[in-house]
């Protein structure tokens, strides 16, 4: 049997997070993503480990 | 068929902009028109009140001074004729021209995040006494200005 590619989303067990940005700061951030060969989703998860992980090491969170 | 030139704007029903939520739940026809009478925008609906809690021209209107809205009821499988009717007539200006949208509006951009850096990412946010999504936001630009400092993208 041949294997049909589809647009459905990957089944992920992540959850699902939603921010709200301005149409500049998208189109920014795309341009980012596109220049380091990444998604602006996983330029989202990047920054936000580097937070907590800063937020943690300043005792700020356990 | 309605004939335009015989109605008079002045004397149709209307309410001020920002009273919007006081428009029947009716369906009809809607002129936003300007404090010197000039006719702005025409639409129809189906229900007038709940076509004016999200209109994509109200950004525009609520830059022009004291506008109302003024509307005309009808029948829905009308309402079609008759707003081409009055948009020839009337040809107000902001009909087929480019929408903007408020400089506040934003887009709403989703994402998976592992459970555990989301839970911690929140907990952060608690701290901040910050929503999550500003939490979110806020390092985003960061992230942005960065790279403009650097070079890396162009702030273009």
């Amino acid at each position: 049997m041949m294997a049909v590619a589809t647009d459905k989303p990957v089944p992920t067990k992540n959850p699902r997070v939603v921010v709200y940005l301005s149409e500049s700061l998208k189109s920014d951030l795309e341009a980012l993503a596109a220049k380091e060969n990444r998604s602006v989703s996983n330029l989202l998860e990047t920054v936000a480990k580097d937070l907590v992980e800063k937020a943690k090491a300043e005792g700020k969170i356990k | 068929m309605i004939n335009p030139s015989n109605i008079d704007i002045s004397a149709l029903p209307s309410v001020p902009l920002g009273n919007k939520s006081s428009l029947p739940q009716s369906s009809g026809i809607y002129f936003a028109i300007d404090s010197l009478g000039t006719v702005q925008y025409i639409g129809r609906t189906n229900n007038l009140n709940q076509r004016w809690t999200q209109h994509h021209r109200h950004y525009q209107l609520s830059e022009i001074d004291s506008v109302r809205i003024a509307y005309l009821t009808a029948d829905t499988d009308l309402l079609p004729s008759i707003e081409a009717a009055l948009i020839q007539w009337f040809n107000p200006v902001l009909n087929g021209s480019d929408i903007k949208a408020s400089p506040s509006d934003k887009i709403r951009v989703s994402t998976y995040l592992d459970l555990a850096l989301k839970k911690q990412a929140e907990k952060l946010a608690k701290v901040q006494k910050r929503s999550f999504s500003n939490l979110l936001e806020v390092l985003l630009e960061q992230a942005v200005t960065e790279a403009i400092e650097k070079g890396v993208i162009n702030n273009d």
